[in-house]
């Protein structure tokens, strides 16, 4: 009696195992022959970079692309300390890139190897990230509670609650919203920095109260303006542009929003370096940008963008000049030395 | 029948309803199908935990500096605090919901109980993306029950019912309402209803037969149900960003912070292991007064 179930019991644990083996082993395998690996953000964003740029980087090299998403800081880290590194390329945001060269994570770029680089402009050029996109994120409104004639133009209008009542959404981070607190307090644009931390917790208590929602994701202020959850917003020009593309009930004013690059970085101890060098050349040309531009507003440092595409659709891009001068540049080296103390401080604040 | 109960040897066992003692299974071979799943959980739980532990305590070397940024900083006590007002909050509101509700399913049987258990299940299984979502639909300013309420002349103008503590706190008892609605009913379940008649053969009316009898012998559902809401609770995450207000911080909100942006992951790791001490903490107090083996359903 004990012998036969001893025998049943020695088959289970073989079959477990057998199955565990079996789930995990072609994981370990997915790592190996991978020509180039690219990591960034998903969603519209995604098909728009596959569309425009890795199909026909394929086509015109060979070089299959495999695309992952979402990016995120704390798996770079771990990957690059485990030194198994998946990514290839990775998309490399304003938050955080100081501090991933600072730990030691990114690869210098090779720019001998990316020939169109020269002539773009040296802030997308830098030894260890090219640009990737530039994005703004500006002071929208609905519609139906206000209008191209009449509507918030600048960070003091936004602040001015009689003149301009309704329910108001901002981002739920500093970043940002220290600059255009200072703007709304009068300092000029070039004077913003280095930012006057106290001044701007002072002017951002006035707009604390009439604050409805802080945001967190992308997609959120566009679909709470839509919703007319709120009336006022800052959202990100892309998702805007997404809207009232369509016929969408969004405004979206250029005045006093404030301007970010995403990059392209390669982590440290990528496998496939040569091909990734490659991308980037291919992404620096010109003529890709006119259909991922009409989907998603975010020129990149390529530096001739302005040649292929039209004068209508040239007034939607951040880094067009009437609109780029209207704007803030937020200046990611101070943040990069000062990001945790103002995230504390910024958390304490939204508590009281 | 009487049974002789005696002190068993390491190599006996003795069965529950008959009494009789028969020899154990050696221990390796009566542990073997266990072994597979040890190993599973020792791989891939408790050694990330020692990890977590190391990060938190050894920066390289040992050293408290962690807990003591943490003891310091008023922020994260705040938002400790914050955390453990919220997941209490939302505890009460899920008894005084579950209680009736578990009460009714275990007294009516087959079909009827089939369809509640089913109705308390189905949220239960539905991703808790999209139920965050429907809440934000319904409850928005410009939302269905705003809307609804407007027209029909109950108020004059919408009422704020997201971005703040209702929000969050309705959010987190639509998820957690089913674990505290089954930890009540199994135990409830096992309620002799005889007690009840008998109680009120003696004289006692419905109230005092509640009182007196009913509700004390469902405190056990009640403290697991209780135990595991609130445990659920501290944890949670994408609830309360998503539909709470500025002021509705949870302590796994700053992990999160502390871990993927700023790749601080000993202060992660400490506030993590601080708030898996809180849950520790009221575990062993609970214990006390819970025989915890009910909860697991051996009785």
């Amino acid at each position: 009696m004990m012998k036969k179930a001893f025998k049943w019991q020695l088959l289970g644990v073989g079959l477990s195992l057998f199955l565990v083996l079996f789930i995990m082993i072609p994981r370990l395998s997915f790592a190996a022959e991978k020509e180039l690996v690219i990591c960034a953000a998903g969603g519209a964003f995604a098909d728009a970079v596959k569309k425009c740029f890795i199909s026909p980087f394929e086509k015109e090299t060979g070089i299959k692309v495999t695309f992952v998403s979402p990016w995120n800081f704390a798996k770079l880290k771990a990957m690059v300390d485990s030194k198994n590194v998946e990514w290839d390329i990775m998309e490399n945001p304003p938050e955080t890139r100081h501090r991933a060269l600072k730990e030691g994570l990114l690869e210098q770029l090779d720019y001998s190897k990316i020939p169109r680089s020269k002539g773009c402009i040296p802030e997308g050029i830098q030894p260890y990230w090219m640009g990737l996109v530039y994005y703004a994120t500006n002071y929208c409104y609905n519609t139906k509670a206000y209008s191209k004639e009449h509507h918030p133009r600048t960070s003091v209008d936004f602040w001015d609650i009689k003149k301009f009542p309704g329910r108001r959404s901002i981002r739920n981070t500093p970043v940002g919203n220290l600059e255009i607190a200072l703007l709304a307090d009068g300092v000029p644009r070039d004077k913003i920095y280095p930012i006057d931390v106290d001044r701007a917790f002072k002017k951002l208590d006035e707009i604390k109260p009439h604050i409805a929602v802080w945001w967190k994701e992308g997609a959120q202020p566009a679909q709470l303006l839509t919703d007319k959850e709120v009336d006022l917003a800052t959202v990100m020009n892309g998702r805007a542009f997404a809207v009232y593309s369509q016929g969408g009930p969004i405004g979206l004013e250029w005045g006093d929003g404030f301007l970010q690059m995403s990059a392209w970085s390669i982590p440290k101890g990528a496998k496939n370096k040569e091909n990734a060098h490659k991308f980037l050349n291919f992404f620096l040309k010109g003529d890709l940008w006119e259909p991922f531009l009409r989907i998603m507003p975010y020129p990149g440092p390529a530096k001739d963008i302005y040649k292929y595409i039209p004068a209508d659709l040239a007034k939607e891009m951040p880094t067009y000049p009437e609109n780029y001068k209207k704007m803030v540049y937020v200046n990611d080296e101070w943040w990069a030395n000062n990001i945790e103390k103002m995230r504390e401080r910024w958390d304490k604040w939204m508590l009281k | 029948m009487g049974k002789i109960r005696r002190s068993l040897s390491l190599k006996e066992i003795q069965t529950f309803r008959t009494g009789k003692i028969m020899k154990a299974a050696p221990f390796f071979k009566g542990t073997l199908l266990i072994w597979p799943l040890l190993l599973f959980l020792s791989v891939l739980f408790f050694y990330p935990l020692l990890r977590m532990a190391y990060l938190a305590f050894f920066k390289p070397g040992f050293t408290l500096e962690n807990f003591i940024v943490i003891f310091q900083t008023s922020l994260y006590i705040d938002v400790l605090t914050n955390t453990l007002k919220i997941s209490f909050l939302v505890t009460l509101v899920c008894l005084f919901m579950g209680y009736p509700l578990a009460y009714l399913m275990s007294e009516v049987s087959g079909k009827h109980l089939a369809w509640m258990i089913v109705l308390v299940l189905v949220p239960f299984w539905t991703s808790v993306l999209i139920r965050t979502y429907s809440w934000m639909v319904l409850l928005g300013y410009n939302g269905v029950l705003n809307n609804l309420l407007i027209k029909l002349g109950l108020i004059s103008s919408p009422v704020p019912l997201m971005y703040n503590k209702i929000g969050v706190t309705v959010g987190m008892v639509h998820i957690l309402l089913p674990f505290m609605i089954l930890s009540l009913f199994s135990v409830m379940k096992g309620i002799d209803r005889e007690l009840l008649k008998a109680a009120q053969n003696l004289g006692a009316n419905y109230f005092q037969t509640f009182r007196r009898v009913f509700f004390p012998l469902s405190l056990p559902g009640v403290g697991a149900g209780c135990l595991l809401v609130f445990i659920m609770g501290i944890g949670f995450f994408i609830t309360p960003a998503l539909m709470g207000g500025r002021k509705d911080m949870m302590l796994s909100m700053l992990i999160d912070l502390q871990v993927t942006e700023f790749l601080n992951w000993g202060l992660g790791s400490a506030l993590a292991l601080i708030l898996l001490s809180v849950i520790v903490i009221i575990f062993l107090i609970s214990s006390r007064y819970l025989k915890l083996s009910q909860i697991w359903g051996m009785r």
